[in-house]
């Protein structure tokens, strides 16, 4: 392999896959990246056996080739070298060097079978979906994925997409976040349901821009996203997920309209003296007040109150504030509307006043108040 | 007061019992049980899961049970019983229920077991009792007690109906049991399914992890050589855990055409039970029961119901049959249902009437009553009318009661038929009469002997037609 590319593209281009590269791994080669020459230049690819991320930069190819090299490494020589263009070339199987004006590096890298391959997905077959949508729904639901092992099921987001509607769902068993966005009816796309792991929509994210079209593969296990630069596969979560239809309350009786950015600060404050463990703080529903408090044994107590349209008879409810905090962060309007059953049934909050082609709704399920 | 003496009574048989087993096992029981409750004869232990349950109920329990008359001076039972309290989380779940109820009903629901289907509505009988008795058994036990059962009796008899009571009943009591109830058709097709999408893993998983697998009419698997070597692995694996196993059949184990010997003699290891038809007494609470259970007690009267029982010689099934008939003949004339109403409802479906003179049955090819009563009364050199009339005569009531033994003894005629063949006699007469029968017989050689001749004569005139065995 021999080319030539520029300073800013291997570095941009390196930046894009080495978050993927796991930083510790039982497997040596999964610490290196790919580089593959390509008709359009390089490919860097990088994985760590449940994602895979490749991207593809302009550069100049002399002689076509491949070889592995240490991920990090070579991201940081590539911040570090001087603005100027700068040259691959392998010697043998498993030796790169890269000269940019006076600097010269010779870094041990391992052959490219080493590298493990992904299954190969079909692209085409399936739709493309817009980038911005993509974004929508994976900034409105991932962050409430859950985080324990106990229920592996949860720790993916649920994405469904139907003939007219794509949804994506997340929960932790405690929350719940579901974006739905009308799907282009030129989709070809018939009743598709995957769970991903976050990590993947995480990178989907960031490496497909606002404005692009992403396409999808799909094949036995795997999900796959592409651009005309950039890839990304993901092994899926096996299902079935659970039945979050089930648990979202359709006889909540007590509506409440509460100023977000309020909301916000007043239960920011309480969480100051909420217990680390619990985050309990409890609300108190009275006509057009709402009361805040906290009782922490060993550290104290706070109180704290709003204005806020409320029907339905008086309500305490205890909640962790760093769930409602989350949620509230990613609603889009200025007012919430929250509406409950009683202090043992979900909590739901959602939009008010939202004129938007998309659905979006929160659940949030109580804490007990008295242990 | 109970906790305090259970401790005691625990503490004093564990130091006894540490002498007697082993380290490991000494520790892993003490770990686990804490004692919870003493009534008297009873020890409650308290476990924190069912698996633990089980398991020292079953490594321990007999064996500790016998340390307590040395022990304690007294023998005591013990019962190892899953905590139930557990500290309720703070955070509550969308994904699990608030209250147990719920989930309960989901359950039972996916187990496919008919609500209606329980022992409560079950009638016992003659004919079934000791079905329902190592029923009931199995539900107390599962897997200790009658392991295998095998259930057989023509259809339309309660086989599926005691199926589904002891998995409503082991649900009740565990619900956290693995209980799965499907024909034995379903069997075939889950098998066919599992070998199509080779599934085969998933498919035997699924089976070979059950507690309690109830199986109906497993003479459907005749001839399905491929099913049946699966079933039988799955009967292997299960029986070797110790988890119950109920299979029902139209027929006995070693009567069942095309089923493979070592499967046959699987279905014999544990109990085979019979239901056969139920007497006409049996039929009447059948029908009472079925009745009060539908709301419907106040709309029959009884002697109509007496009827339906008389004039319904097979199944249940034909017995409720005949109810919907004679409502929907009731809803449909507009009239209140009669004794006349019935007997037409009953000529529509084609059961023919046998009224005090008429005397025949709606099984063919058997011995009539008026048979009987014309070989008796030839013996005994009387008349048949002399047997039906009222008269008290001695030299008519002794062959009369012959003839009402042979009539029960050979047509297995129901008390009220025979009464009612007899001059309208009562039941309890019937009864009387069939105690005096047997008691002459005993002591009297004459009497014994024209009761052979009677048998004799009336079994070769049954041979002259065609046998009939139930269950054909």
């Amino acid at each position: 392999m021999r080319i030539t590319i520029s300073r800013e593209k291997l570095q941009e281009s390196l930046g894009a896959v080495v978050s993927s590269v796991p930083t510790k791994s039982t497997l040596p080669v999964l610490a290196n990246v790919l580089l593959e020459t390509t008709d359009r230049g390089l490919r860097i690819s990088a994985t760590d056996l449940d994602i895979a991320v490749s991207v593809e930069a302009p550069a100049d190819v002399d002689v076509a080739g491949t070889i592995t090299v240490p991920a990090r490494k070579l991201h940081e020589i590539a911040r570090e070298l001087p603005a100027a263009p700068v040259r691959l070339h392998t010697v043998g199987e498993q030796r790169l060097n890269v000269e940019c004006g006076q600097s010269k590096f010779r870094l041990l890298g391992l052959p490219k079978d080493e590298f493990p391959a992904f299954p190969p997905v079909e692209f085409g077959k399936h739709t493309s979906i817009p980038s911005a949508d993509l974004h929508r729904l994976i900034s409105h639901t991932s962050f409430a994925v859950s985080v324990e092992e106990s229920r592996p099921i949860l720790n993916g987001v649920l994405w469904e997409l139907s003939q007219s509607v794509q949804r994506m769902v997340a929960t932790n068993g405690h929350r719940l976040a579901k974006f739905e966005l009308p799907l282009a009816s030129a989709s070809g796309i018939q009743n598709e349901q995957f769970i991903i792991p976050p990590k993947a929509l995480e990178q989907v994210r960031r490496l497909f821009p606002e404005g692009e079209e992403v396409q999808l593969g799909h094949a036995e296990n795997h999900l796959g996203f592409q651009s005309p630069v950039a890839t990304v596969l993901t092994r899926l979560i096996e299902g079935p997920y659970p039945n979050y239809d089930q648990v979202i309350p359709r006889d909540n009786d007590r509506v409440a309209t509460v100023n977000r950015a309020n909301l916000t600060s007043a239960l920011r404050r309480m969480a100051i003296v909420a217990s680390d463990q619990t985050h309990r703080v409890r609300l108190s529903f009275n006509s057009a007040i709402l009361r805040f408090s906290v009782q922490t044994p060993d550290l104290g107590e706070a109180q704290d109150e709003m204005q806020v349209e409320y029907s339905g008879d008086p309500l305490e409810i205890g909640f962790n504030g760093m769930y409602l905090l989350e949620t509230l962060r990613y609603m889009p309007t200025d007012d919430v509307k929250i509406t409950f059953k009683n202090p043992e049934r979900a909590a739901t909050i959602e939009p008010s006043n939202w004129s938007d082609s998309a659905k979006y709704l929160c659940l949030v399920m109580p804490l007990r108040l008295v242990d | 007061m109970h906790a305090s003496e259970a401790a005691d009574k625990w503490e004093r048989l564990v130091t006894f019992a540490r002498r007697k087993l082993s380290e490991h096992s000494f520790h892993s029981l003490t770990a686990t049980s804490t004692p919870a409750d003493f009534n008297g004869e009873v020890l409650t232990l308290v476990v924190p899961d069912h698996f633990t349950a089980r398991w020292n109920e079953e490594k321990f329990g007999t064996e500790l049970a016998s340390f307590a008359p040395q022990a304690l001076g007294h023998p005591i039972a013990l019962k190892f019983e899953v905590q139930q309290s557990q500290p309720q989380r703070v955070q509550m779940d969308l994904f699990v229920e608030q209250s147990s109820d719920g989930a309960r009903h989901t359950k039972g629901h996916a187990i496919r077991l008919n609500a209606r289907y329980t022992f409560e509505n079950f009638v016992v009988g003659r004919s079934n009792e000791l079905a329902a008795a190592a029923a009931s058994a199995i539900a107390e036990a599962p897997g200790k007690v009658y392991n295998p059962l095998f259930v057989y009796g023509p259809t339309g008899l309660g086989k599926t109906h005691l199926m589904h009571a002891i998995g409503h009943a082991i649900f009740a009591r565990q619900a956290e049991r693995r209980i799965r109830y499907l024909p034995a058709e379903d069997f075939t097709n889950a098998y066919i399914d599992a070998i199509q999408h080779r599934s085969m893993q998933q498919f035997r998983r699924q089976f070979r992890e059950l507690d309690v697998l109830l199986v109906d009419d497993v003479h459907f698997l005749r001839g399905k050589d491929a099913t049946q070597e699966e079933f039988f692995h799955t009967f292997n694996t299960l029986y070797e855990a110790g988890r119950q196993i109920v299979v029902t059949s139209d027929r006995a184990p070693a009567d069942i055409p095309g089923i493979e010997a070592r499967l046959v003699s699987r279905f014999q290891w544990g109990t085979v039970v019979n239901i056969d038809y139920p007497d006409a007494e049996h039929r009447t609470a059948i029908l009472k029961k079925k009745l009060q259970s539908d709301q419907l007690a106040q709309a029959i009267p009884a002697q109509v119901l007496e009827l339906l029982s008389q004039n319904s010689q097979g199944s249940i099934r034909d017995l409720e049959g005949a109810v919907v008939t004679l409502l929907a003949f009731a809803s449909l004339r507009k009239q209140p249902i009669t004794v006349p109403l019935a007997q037409e409802a009953l000529r529509i479906r084609g059961i023919q009437l046998h009224a005090a003179d008429d005397n025949s049955r709606s099984v063919p090819a058997r011995v009539t009553i008026s048979q009987v009563q014309a070989t008796v009364a030839a013996l005994w050199n009387t008349t048949p009318d002399g047997l039906r009339s009222k008269s008290r005569l001695r030299v008519l009531t002794l062959p009369r009661q012959a003839a009402m033994l042979l009539c029960r003894d050979l047509i297995g005629a129901t008390l009220n038929e025979i009464g009612s063949s007899f001059g309208g006699r009562d039941h309890s007469t019937v009864i009387h009469s069939l105690q005096r029968a047997e008691l002459e017989a005993s002591r009297s050689r004459d009497f014994e002997l024209k009761l052979t001749a009677a048998r004799q004569m009336l079994s070769s005139e049954v041979t002259q037609t065609k046998p009939i065995r139930r269950g054909d």
